[in-house]
């Protein structure tokens, strides 16, 4: 379920419609929010890994693998990406080993000819299954290669300190502190998909983990309309809690990256995952 | 690519040795005041091994490793890859627990064997810290370097815990240090795996002997009880929910203290609080350390008062005149002083 699938659903639950510009959001978010739906601002290159990234989270899906390969192999993708030109490889075949990879690093091991296949069921959806012939052969040569190859230009740096945990943390600190009454609010899910949404594009590599997991954290609670119980009371603002050197403007700054996003994914209608 | 650069960087020294997943060369750091490293080098493998690409065990390594730093623990100093290979940059060890408690040659005092368990348990009670439990502790494991400190190595086995409800595998840790828990088959385990293990190696100091020594599962879990004890409802409540429960005829258990006549009483309640059979009252490994044994007389012996083997005790970098008959045959080529001026191909 995307982010907006569960904004939409929400508002039917509330009996209410909530715009998107009726969301209280900081000002330096507020102008991206206001920014036309139909215009993407991303390169063409940009689009074409946002696509990618896409292909890996519905392979992802396909192979039961969780949220954290799913990450992972995005992570791996991007930071790829930031060290070669994207003409020089092919994106597809990268995505697949970074999923693979990826499966291995978080200890949930996919066979390397699920992959395969998984992959090429989601691109050639239309396809018979492959054979295994030479063509099959060589694509998992090939995968192999590409595996070492990603190791060594991301110099065996293959995790980091995943934002999800943070999320985790401060969902579950929210949810203790607030009143029953929120707690069948859909919140915790949709600060959950920002969050996994943001590993569709270089947002994921760009901000600290724990920034990014506030961001998600903060901008859920505005579209569902929650303030923190007692804020107006409070000594210091919730975020400030959490991280102590996080600025109100460091969370706007991310909120108008995430919001950035879905407004490109919404103009980037053309293409859509099988 | 840094990788070219890295290959030309550690200068071959001696092959030390072969594993089922690596071979591990001692070389040269010329980057580094020339400090010698170990090298080792992952096997790639058959072809069917070497269709599931990278061996997952190097990963785990790798990806545990390089987030882990304390004294006590193995560190990681470098990985590279060169063409079809992946190779990982250690602390060169020059031997291990085993060696020293198979050296009959060599004396342990008990300020020795205080030493080896304090700093065995220091790496541990870091390594359970950090949310990873090694799964694979044995003297062959705890590498020794020639200023006495103990370093734990092999993290083929490693895994971050503490998931809830999180499943693993009970086919972990060298049978003789396996603990009850995982030869009945729990899917769901702890820390107690890894203290147990410490304890296995505790009594190993003391006796110069494994000291459960089985060879199949159920005779281990027979060697264990006949020195612990069968488990009752009352030392080990509901280990008969446990999914490979065997029932054995009732032994009773034989006082520590018989077993190990020699040792004081403040070991032999650490090794007891080490040795429970019901994993949740198996002491961990910080409060192992608090316990009176680590405060008592004698204090641990400094690095340079531990023993130390004969082989590890020649020196270093010099071209040796009677070379080991395996590394001979390993490295034909390599003779005299010509071995240091060879660099390492990858």
């Amino acid at each position: 379920m995307s982010f907006w699938d569960m904004l939409t659903s929400h508002t039917k639950v509330a009996g209410g419609s909530l715009p998107l510009e009726q969301i209280t959001l900081p000002v330096a978010a507020s102008s991206a929010t206001t920014s036309s739906h139909s215009k993407c601002t991303w390169s063409s290159e940009e689009r074409q890994l946002f696509k990618t990234a896409s292909f890996i989270t519905t392979c992802a899906r396909k192979l039961e693998v969780g949220s954290l390969v799913k990450s992972n192999a995005c992570w791996l993708f991007y930071k790829f990406f930031s060290i070669v030109q994207l003409e020089h490889y092919d994106e597809y075949v990268v995505a697949m080993t970074c999923l693979f990879l990826a499966s291995k690093i978080e200890e949930t091991p996919v066979k390397i000819r699920d992959v395969i296949n998984v992959a090429h069921r989601t691109l050639h959806p239309r396809e018979p299954p492959l054979q295994i012939d030479q063509t099959y052969s060589s694509l998992v040569d090939t995968l192999i290669n590409f595996e070492l190859l990603i190791c060594r230009m991301l110099n065996f740096k293959l995790t980091y300190d995943y934002p999800h945990k943070y999320l985790l943390h401060y969902l579950k600190s929210l949810t203790e502190w607030m009143p029953a009454q929120h707690e069948t609010e859909p919140y915790q899910r949709v600060a959950w998909s920002i969050l996994n949404d943001c590993f569709s594009t270089k947002i994921c590599i760009r901000n600290r983990p724990d920034q990014l997991a506030l961001a998600a954290c903060y901008l859920a609670l505005e579209s569902c309309d929650i303030k923190v119980y007692m804020q107006e009371h409070a000594e210091k603002p919730w975020w400030k809690v959490f991280i102590e050197d996080i600025r109100l403007s460091d969370i706007s700054q991310l909120v108008a990256q995430i919001l950035e996003m879905y407004e490109n994914e919404t103009a980037v209608t053309s293409f859509t995952v099988p | 690519m840094e990788s070219s650069q890295s290959s030309k960087r550690y200068e071959k020294i001696e092959f030390l040795g072969e594993g089922q997943f690596a071979t591990v060369y001692k070389a040269k750091d010329l980057e580094d005041n020339d400090a010698i490293v170990a090298v080792k080098k992952i096997k790639l493998g058959r072809r069917s091994e070497a269709a599931d690409g990278i061996n997952r065990t190097a990963l785990r390594e790798i990806k545990l490793l390089q987030e882990l730093n304390h004294p006590n623990i193995i560190s990681l100093r470098n990985v590279f890859g060169q063409k079809s290979n992946v190779s990982l940059v250690m602390d060169f060890m020059d031997t291990d627990l085993e060696i020293i408690i198979r050296d009959k040659s060599l004396i342990l005092t008990p300020a020795n064997i205080k030493s080896y368990i304090l700093q065995t348990l220091l790496g541990c009670e870091y390594l359970h810290n950090s949310w990873i439990l090694h799964r694979d502790l044995k003297p062959n494991n705890l590498l020794i370097n020639k200023s006495g400190t103990l370093k734990i190595g092999d993290f083929g086995l490693a895994k971050f815990y503490g998931s809830p409800g999180r499943q693993y595998t009970h086919q972990v840790v060298t049978r003789w240090y396996r603990a009850p828990e995982l030869l009945y088959g729990a899917r769901i385990y702890s820390t107690g795996v890894d203290i147990w293990a410490c304890g296995c190696i505790l009594a190993e100091l003391l006796l110069r002997n494994p000291f459960l020594p089985g060879e199949t599962d159920i005779e281990q879990l027979s060697t264990i009880f006949s020195a612990l004890g069968t488990p009752t409802e009352q030392t080990w409540p509901n280990v008969k929910e446990l999914p490979d429960y065997l029932e054995f005829k009732p032994i009773q258990a034989t006082p520590l203290d018989q077993i190990f006549s020699a040792a004081g009483y403040d070991l032999i309640a650490l090794l007891n609080s080490m040795m429970q059979l019901d994993p949740l009252r198996r002491c961990s490994a910080t409060q192992a350390l608090k316990m009176p044994y680590f405060s008592n007389s004698p204090a641990p012996s400094q690095g340079s008062e531990l023993p130390l083997p004969k082989s590890a005790k020649e020196p270093a970098n010099e071209s040796r005149p009677n070379k080991s008959a395996k590394r001979r045959k390993m490295d034909p080529l390599d003779g005299g002083e010509d071995s240091i001026k060879k660099f390492l191909k990858f």
